[in-house]
């Protein structure tokens, strides 16, 4: 507690080690009130029509149904031909998901993507939604998007990584910094979570490291590194740009998203009531 | 010789702390006790916050209501009746849903706290589930319907004072069907007893449902464990994932 630091200070019982920590923290508080660009703060959305496809923005149907363009840009960096370096079987089965992806009738709880069941994104796609705010601390960085008010705690502390059995859907992350751009290795992902709509996948054995980079005041690069042998035949890499948020539409704070509760993908509740609910 | 040193040892010392309150005065930090950490509730509230005996629904406890009484409107009572009969199946914990506020402190799950001078931010095991406290901004105006309520906050003294409106009408207190209106208005304590323990305080207050405000008192616990981390409850998943509709796909031989 500061609090006790600062009654130590008045009595002058402070131990050198004490006085050397203030110090430190007092330029250290210097250093970040400064102008140095920084990944702390608000961002929008940089993935643009990549929570769709990573491949190819929205396809012809989807454009026309929000009434917009097809970037029919890839966020994919490489490969320099900007698709996903699938393993053949697993690109037959992404491409199966495609095709049953607008025909709800066909479709089944396996075919659908798990964000239209309200489900965590997953890593890397995360990073496609909107936001992230992210809080920087000395032994953590906490980012947190609105989209089903999910969170990930990145440790920077040293601590080892969570047992191999433990996976979980947005992975065990540690973080480390390189200046001021913030490197995340995650590992321990449970594979249910899809890479965009149509369905583009990895597995239980991936690991994806993320780089933040404050490009300038208001400006974040971000790149994400897939590398998983099962599923891959190369490692690949997307990325994007960030602008900082202005917040106007929630004067700067992260509102409730309640996907779950009832923000869900309507054709969902009709394939869950066929195939999941008691009878 | 000793002397010498002792005198420069002292000017260090008075020179950091110059400048540690300096930084305190320009707000780079500030005094206020520090909450920042993992944290769990370690009671049965979660099952009934009245006092209760064990049962099939969950152990027993001694509650964590204040007087061991909730102040039931008459016309309130048979909701409750009514919650009791269809909770293993209507109580938002049966459903995954968020369990609101003041309930979501004392799921049986650990939550961290991540405080800053301007909003203290709780990220909670259990769905999920996050709190973003906003310290120097009012409520939004309603009405507005959030599960988790919209959170604003103060310092009183070594106490964060956390004012909590626009709820939904969905959320319990409990899974034996305690419950309240969205007219729920919920003004919680946060007291740092000692590093390791926290008292939480949060005063209810729902003309809907209670003849008065009544008051729920209970510990909150830090995980001291070496490299404790929070990790995921996301039961809303676990029906279809047993159904085998979430693993990856792998390449059949």
């Amino acid at each position: 507690m500061k609090g006790a630091t600062m009654r130590n200070c008045i009595g002058f019982r402070a131990p050198l080690v004490v006085a050397v920590v203030a110090v430190a923290a007092a330029l250290l508080s210097v250093v970040v009130a400064g102008q140095a660009p920084t990944i702390a703060g608000q961002w929008d959305a940089g993935a643009g029509q990549a929570n769709y496809t990573l491949e190819f923005g929205w396809p012809p149907e989807h454009a026309a149904l929000m009434a917009g363009k097809s970037t029919q840009r890839s966020v994919i960096v490489d490969p320099p031909d900007g698709r996903i370096p699938f393993q053949p079987w697993a690109k037959a089965i992404r491409d199966e998901r495609d095709k049953l992806h607008t025909d709800p009738a066909r479709m089944k709880s396996k075919d659908l993507d798990p964000q239209a069941k309200c489900y965590p994104t997953g890593v890397p796609r995360f990073a496609n939604r909107a936001g992230p705010v992210i809080t920087i601390f000395p032994t953590h960085v906490l980012m947190q998007i609105e989209y089903g008010h999910e969170y990930r705690i990145i440790y920077t502390d040293g601590r080892p990584r969570l047992p191999s059995q433990i996976k979980l859907w947005n992975g065990d992350a540690r973080g480390h910094w390189e200046g001021a751009t913030f490197v995340i290795e995650t590992t321990n992902l449970n594979g249910y979570a899809w890479l965009d709509v149509i369905g583009s996948f990895l597995s239980d054995q991936a690991t994806v490291v993320e780089r933040f980079r404050p490009v300038d005041a208001n400006t974040m690069q971000w790149t994400g590194t897939v590398t998983d042998p099962a599923v891959f035949t190369r490692p690949w890499t997307m990325g994007w740009n960030y602008v900082r948020s202005k917040g106007q539409e929630t004067q700067g704070e992260i509102w409730e998203n309640a996907c779950v509760e009832g923000n869900r993908f309507p054709e969902w509740d009709a394939i869950y009531a066929r195939e999941l609910a008691p009878k | 010789m000793m002397t010498q040193i002792k005198f420069a040892l002292l000017a260090a010392v008075g020179a950091a702390c110059a400048v540690a309150w300096l930084s305190v005065a320009i707000g780079a930090a500030d005094d206020k006790p520090d909450l920042s950490g993992i944290w769990q509730a370690v009671n049965t509230a979660n099952w009934n916050i009245l006092p209760h005996a064990a049962s099939a629904d969950g152990p027993g406890g001694l509650g964590v209501v204040v007087g061991g009484e909730l102040p039931y409107l008459p016309s309130a009572l048979s909701k409750k009746q009514e919650n009791y009969r269809t909770r293993k199946t209507a109580d938002t914990d049966a459903r995954c849903l968020l369990p609101g506020v003041p309930r979501v402190m004392y799921e049986p799950y650990p939550f961290q706290i991540f405080q800053t001078p301007t909003v203290v931010r709780m990220a909670f095991e259990y769905g999920h589930a996050t709190r973003n406290i906003y310290l120097n901004a009012p409520h939004p105006e309603g009405p507005i319907e959030w599960w988790m309520g919209d959170s604003r906050g103060r310092w009183e003294g070594n106490t964060l004072v956390v004012d909590v409106i626009h709820f939904t009408g969905e959320t319990w207190f409990d899974r034996a069907g305690n419950y309240h209106s969205p007219q729920m208005h919920v003004v919680e304590r946060f007291t740092l007893l000692d590093p390791d323990h926290m008292q939480y305080e949060a005063t209810v207050e729902d003309p809907n449902v209670f003849s008065r405000p009544w008051k729920m008192q209970m510990i909150l616990y830090r995980h001291t464990e070496p490299n404790f981390q929070i990790l995921e409850y996301d039961c809303i998943a676990f029906v279809d994932e047993a159904a085998g509709n979430l693993a990856p796909p792998r390449q059949s031989r």
